[in-house]
């Protein structure tokens, strides 16, 4: 059954490109990078789907864990809202 | 305002449900060209037969792990040059920030304020975990999935998270010094350089791991008593991951000693 794998992935990059938009929309800086964290989580179990854990391994540690904690930082020092 | 909320939430919703059903009907019906076979093709199966084959030596890698070998020993140069970008850009950016890093606003406060006792306690547990696991990532590459890079950019995690959760103080007084982490970093990029140019003694070539009949270069030792060792990519294996955590590291030290050193100035 080679359709499985393709329904998973089509499931995932639409997960993916939703959670980018509600990244790209929210005014609150933490609640837009959480959706960008699940975004990537999203890819990375693409990345599973496809049995490539050599990536997955990667693309979790750069994607879950440098990614969001240096853009916390980065939030930190301006304000948590968007100016509307 | 929440109620125009509520509805463009419900028309991203129902726009998501239509496109994953259009993706799906694309990917069912064999839009995106022809369906990949559940065989393996035949570079792949080059890759399988010969990665591991203990009865007939002439191409094998010594490791059961396909991707590693591919990464260290048929297609090697892609990861030499991969190091290579970035320890270019960390050193560029070191160079940036390092002369900016005003070391005398820098005193080292007797008590961290840091978050509460929960968070710093749970920080510490997570980030052993994450260096026990991130071990054996860089360690058992040529077995399991993983491999030098995962492991080094896994175990970097650990100091940041000890940087968010206690202060950037706590983590040089654990030793995390901007200095011995770049000491490390060339400790580690010798040992790239040494385990690759090895065979060119014997006449082999660059990052060559077994013996191959063109050359003379006797090989890696794959076993040595009971002790499993995978050729050279255990040694290359340890070295980027040496290589690729202290510049994580590296990064994260220039930038937060940056922030603290230049907080007065900016407000």
């Amino acid at each position: 059954m080679i359709e499985f794998p393709l329904l998973l992935i089509a499931y995932f990059s639409t997960l993916g490109l939703v959670f980018t938009y509600f990244a790209l929309k929210d005014k609150d800086l933490i609640k837009a990078i959480i959706f960008s964290t699940i975004q990537s989580i999203s890819y990375a179990l693409i990345y599973g789907t496809l049995l490539a854990p050599d990536i997955l391994l990667v693309y979790l540690a750069v994607g879950f864990g440098i990614y969001p904690i240096l853009l916390l930082y980065a939030v930190s020092k301006t304000r948590r809202y968007e100016k509307k | 305002m929440n109620r125009r909320n509520t509805l463009s939430g419900s028309i991203v919703f129902v726009l998501s449900i239509v496109l994953f059903i259009m993706l799906s009907y694309i990917a069912i019906t064999g839009g995106i060209g022809k369906h990949p076979s559940e065989k393996i093709n035949c570079l792949g199966q080059f890759f399988v037969n010969n990665s591991y084959n203990i009865f007939n030596k002439t191409f094998w890698a010594g490791s059961p792990e396909a991707v590693t070998s591919i990464l260290w020993d048929y297609r090697g140069f892609d990861t030499i040059f991969e190091t290579t970008v970035l320890f270019i850009s960390i050193a560029g950016a070191l160079v940036l920030a390092y002369k900016k890093i005003n070391w005398d606003k820098l005193i080292t406060p007797l008590f961290d304020k840091g978050l509460t006792l929960i968070v710093k306690t749970s920080v510490k547990i997570i980030s052993a975990i994450v260096i026990l696991l991130s071990l054996n990532l860089a360690l058992r590459g040529y077995i399991s999935p993983g491999g030098g890079f995962a492991g080094g950019s896994a175990y970097s995690i650990a100091p940041l998270l000890l940087i968010s959760g206690l202060s950037i103080y706590y983590i040089i007084r654990l030793g995390y010094k901007l200095h011995k982490m770049i000491n490390i970093r060339t400790i580690g990029l010798l040992g790239l350089s040494i385990v690759s140019l090895t065979p060119l003694l014997w006449f082999g070539y660059i990052l060559q791991n077994q013996p191959k009949p063109s050359t003379t270069f006797p090989g890696y030792p794959v076993y040595i008593g009971p002790l499993y060792l995978g050729g050279s990519l255990i040694y290359l294996n340890i070295s980027e991951f040496l290589v690729v955590s202290t510049e994580f590291i590296i990064i994260f030290l220039a930038m937060f000693l940056l922030l603290k050193s230049t907080k007065g100035e900016a407000e």
